[in-house]
């Protein structure tokens, strides 16, 4: 039973790093698109930012130097991550819920990871602090754990409750929920089981394939329902951290100029492809380039030839 | 939240509308105190030749198809069309970010408060931002993904159908495209611009647009120069006899230099100006000349009218266009195009076409209001605010603000040259749209108008009379500045439509003519507030 367990938790990771890399495989390769960004940007210079300027507010501004002010991209994205800076301000009803739920996540990886590095450590040598230290990771991570199943429950009752929700909530999406909730008070109840094993040495059993180590029902049945969605995460909507990284940094804030022709290359390539839309004033067939096309004017019968 | 609509009705088999919007249903307005005017009834005409199954008004005038062939034929179309949608070959443009936009929304409904189209409709179900959206995306997981029963269990399924595509497509004319929804999104997603990609997908392959946008729009500016029909003949006459109304309105001299060679300046108006607000592009001239920039206007074909209507619904004549733009400059050898007083040409232009626009035709761009920010600020002009000592608030036109990042220059001229000016609620970035956005401004077939000034412009409104709120009923004209030519549009006809010059005295116009009305050796009186 705790190979087994051990065996799904390995598979789970690999399907996860798997499901994320192929995502992020289907958007980075994707054409150069047309600019359609959004402000503010945030990696605008602070004078800029305070009212969402661009560039565009200086005369001659290609003839200006432009700086690119990471830290106010880190400021949004971390407001945005672990605040949900837009849910706050646009859907306050919401947020509690989903910050609750989300800080849990958060919670739950901080301390895996940290108890991750504490069991490397324990290989080397087993200091005095290592023991305390993983107690307060453990203890961060129930409190993870309840936050989770605390937000998941009241997530639930928003999107079973509010029309404005329902409407848009698909039968997945419930399911998603209760077994997110599901998984969490399986977890926390079964890491309080008597026999349960510290979370040190489950960790340590995982890195050796210890099958010595007993693992109680309760807290296998949350292990493998958590590993389960862990390995369906990124085939799911639930992935959309993946999406907002790109939509972000791809989108929204991609106002990069093409000051000397920076997107020649890129875009001459998408110039050189042989469309197919039908209607007569694009004058596609599939036998002329985009380029070509641009250059016709339908107006003067050019596009239909 | 009100009953009615839902999203399963967008599949009912008939042609009938979803709802009917109601007077009562709309949002309140502050100083309603009068009956807000009829809404015009649909024809029994159009009812029974077009498609009209949405709500009770119709932009497209889709003619009903005549037959089960001609239906299934249609469907057919837009599925071969909804397949090219997600094509590199075919969508390379905007593919990255509709992917992201149809992957990852979660339904939060985080979007619904910030869309004034929803809100002023008293929160009618079509018209929330992730409505359209989540058609579009069931239709993509069915039937581009080709998803099974783990899919429909994921993303909801759909049925693709004659009345539901008809419904569709007259739904992608009920969203301006001003992008607030997308601010708002934690997730990145964008309602804007996947009504943006509906309207490509039944223009570039059904051939499906608005007549005002496509015939009378892109089609007649390719064709004759421009799309208010002026050819370059016609246009220099006209500007002509603007130079010379100017020049005798201000007492100065105006000359407006054509296709000059090596310009500084290449000045592209939005043509719409010359033929309806005349005074912009005359303020303009006189401007441009008393602060001594060596500029010019062309009379290439296009080169004369900033207007590119394809922004909003097929990239090929978007790119058409632009192009006809660059090229005007680079014949000229200008060293920079300045943009006029018209939001959507500013993105158009600068923004979209910029990757597209390589080589001899990478001509610099740039926004007039950064232009006349700098003639202002330079003290080239001697300027007397209290010539505009009156009322002044300013609307942000989404195309140059939110979309483009041009808050301040605009702000900075109105501090210095009009001293009651007062910011609307809330602005710049955070800006309302003012119902004009996306070609609403030019659109008005059948009762749209009515749907414009109702509910499309219903939060401007609320915003302008909020802005004037100490003043209201001063009797003092108040003016509303818009530098864009179709938000200017949009207000004559939301304003005319709610009677605001009679009731309130209030009035727009651009912001050169602001300037020019505070200059000292101008004539005083520039602003003609009773034309308006």
């Amino acid at each position: 039973m705790t190979l087994l367990l051990y065996i799904a938790l390995y598979a789970a990771i690999a399907c996860f790093v798997f499901g994320c890399a192929r995502r992020v495989r289907q958007y980075a390769p994707l054409p150069a698109h047309l600019r359609w960004e959004l402000y503010p940007v945030p990696h605008e210079p602070p004078t800029r930012i305070q009212h969402g300027g661009s560039y565009f507010e200086e005369s001659d501004w290609w003839t200006k130097p432009r700086p690119r002010y990471r830290a106010g991209e880190l400021r949004v994205m971390i407001a945005e991550i672990f605040l949900l800076k837009s849910v706050r301000e646009s859907n306050r009803r919401l947020w509690w819920s989903s910050q609750l739920f989300h800080l849990g996540f958060y919670l739950c990886f901080a301390s895996c990871s940290v108890l991750i590095v504490l069991t490397g450590i324990s290989f080397a040598a087993a200091p005095a602090w290592l023991e305390p230290v993983a107690r307060i990771a453990s203890g961060f991570g129930r409190a993870g754990l309840a936050l989770t199943m605390l937000g998941a429950l009241v997530l639930l009752l928003h999107r079973i409750r509010e029309r404005e929700l329902r409407d848009y909530t698909h039968p997945a999406d419930y399911v998603h929920l209760a077994v997110i909730g599901a998984a969490a008070a399986l977890l926390l109840a079964g890491g309080y089981s008597v026999s349960a094993p510290g979370a040190l040495g489950l960790i340590r059993g995982a890195f050796l394939f210890d099958s010595g180590v007993h693992v109680p029902v309760l807290l296998a049945a949350g292990m493998l329902m958590a590993l389960g969605l862990l390995a369906y995460v990124p085939y799911s909507q639930m992935a959309h951290f993946i999406g907002k990284y790109f939509a972000f940094h791809s989108v929204r804030w991609d106002d990069a100029p093409n000051r000397q022709d920076a997107f020649a290359g890129q875009i001459s390539s998408s110039l050189a492809l042989r469309p197919t839309w039908s209607a007569q004033h694009f004058g596609a067939a599939g036998s002329r380039s985009w380029a070509e096309i641009a250059a016709a004017n339908p107006a003067t019968g050019e596009a239909r030839k | 939240m009100k009953p009615g609509v839902r999203l399963r009705d967008m599949m009912r088999p008939d042609s009938e509308p979803l709802f009917d919007i109601t007077h009562a249903a709309l949002a309140p307005l502050p100083n309603q105190n009068e009956a807000a005017p009829p809404w015009k009834p649909l024809t029994e005409g159009v009812r029974q030749s077009c498609e009209c199954g949405l709500d009770n008004t119709c932009a497209l005038n889709l003619p009903r198809p005549k037959s089960r062939e001609e239906e299934a034929a249609l469907v057919d179309a837009f599925v071969r069309g909804l397949h090219k949608l997600f094509e590199a070959r075919n969508n390379w443009t905007f593919l990255q970010p509709l992917l992201l936009s149809m992957e990852h929304c979660v339904g939060c409904q985080t979007c619904a408060d910030s869309c004034h189209i929803f809100e002023a409709s008293g929160r009618a179900e079509v018209y929330r931002p992730t409505f359209r959206s989540e058609v579009l995306r069931r239709a993509y997981f069915k039937y581009v993904k080709s998803g099974g029963a783990l899919s429909r269990m994921q993303h909801g399924d759909i049925e693709l159908s004659w009345p539901l595509i008809a419904r569709l497509a007259e739904l992608s004319y009920r969203c301006n495209l001003c992008r607030r929804c997308a601010q708002s999104c934690p997730m990145g997603v964008d309602n804007g611009l996947i009504a943006h990609e509906l309207r490509k997908l039944f223009s570039q392959e059904m051939g499906i647009a608005p007549k005002e946008l496509h015939e009378n729009g892109s089609m007649l500016q390719l064709r004759v120069g421009s799309s208010t029909g002026m050819t370059p003949r016609t246009v220099k006459d006209n500007i002509d006899f603007i130079d010379e109304d100017i020049s005798e309105k201000t007492g100065l001299e105006v000359h407006t230099p054509w296709d000059v060679e090596g310009a500084d300046v290449l000045l592209i108006h939005n043509a719409g100006e010359i033929l309806a607000w005349p005074e912009n592009p005359g303020a303009f001239a006189l401007i441009l000349n008393a602060a001594g920039i060596k500029w010019t206007m062309s009379s290439e074909l296009v080169g004369y009218d900033s207007i590119n209507y394809g922004l909003w619904y097929d990239d090929a004549q978007f790119a058409r266009v632009a192009l006809r733009h660059a090229e005007a400059a680079r014949r000229l050898k200008v060293k920079k195009i300045v943009i006029g007083e018209c939001g959507h040409a500013h993105k158009a232009l600068a923004v979209v076409a910029d990757r597209l626009l390589s080589g001899e035709l990478n001509i610099p761009r740039e926004s007039s209001l950064t232009l006349l920010r700098e003639i202002v600020t330079s003290g080239r002009l001697d300027l007397d605010p209290a010539r505009n000592d009156f009322p002044v608030t300013l609307h942000d036109p989404c195309n140059l603000v939110r979309l483009m990042g041009v808050v301040e220059p605009q702000r900075e001229i109105l501090r210095r040259i009009a001293p009651q000016f007062r910011e609307m609620t809330p602005h710049g970035v955070d800006n309302y749209c003012c119902g004009g956005g996306s070609g609403f401004a030019i659109m008005s077939p059948n009762n749209f108008g009515d749907w414009r000034a109702q509910v499309g412009g219903r939060k401007k409104l609320e915003q302008v009379m909020d802005a004037f709120a100490d003043c209201l009923r001063s009797g003092e004209p108040k003016y509303v500045c818009a530098p864009c030519s179709n938000c200017k549009g949009q207000l004559r006809d939301l304003f005319a439509y709610h009677d605001l010059w009679e009731r309130f005295r209030i009035g727009y116009g651009g912001l050169a003519e602001l300037i020019v009305n505070a200059m000292r050796d101008v004539k005083p009186g520039f602003i003609d507030w009773e034309w308006h």
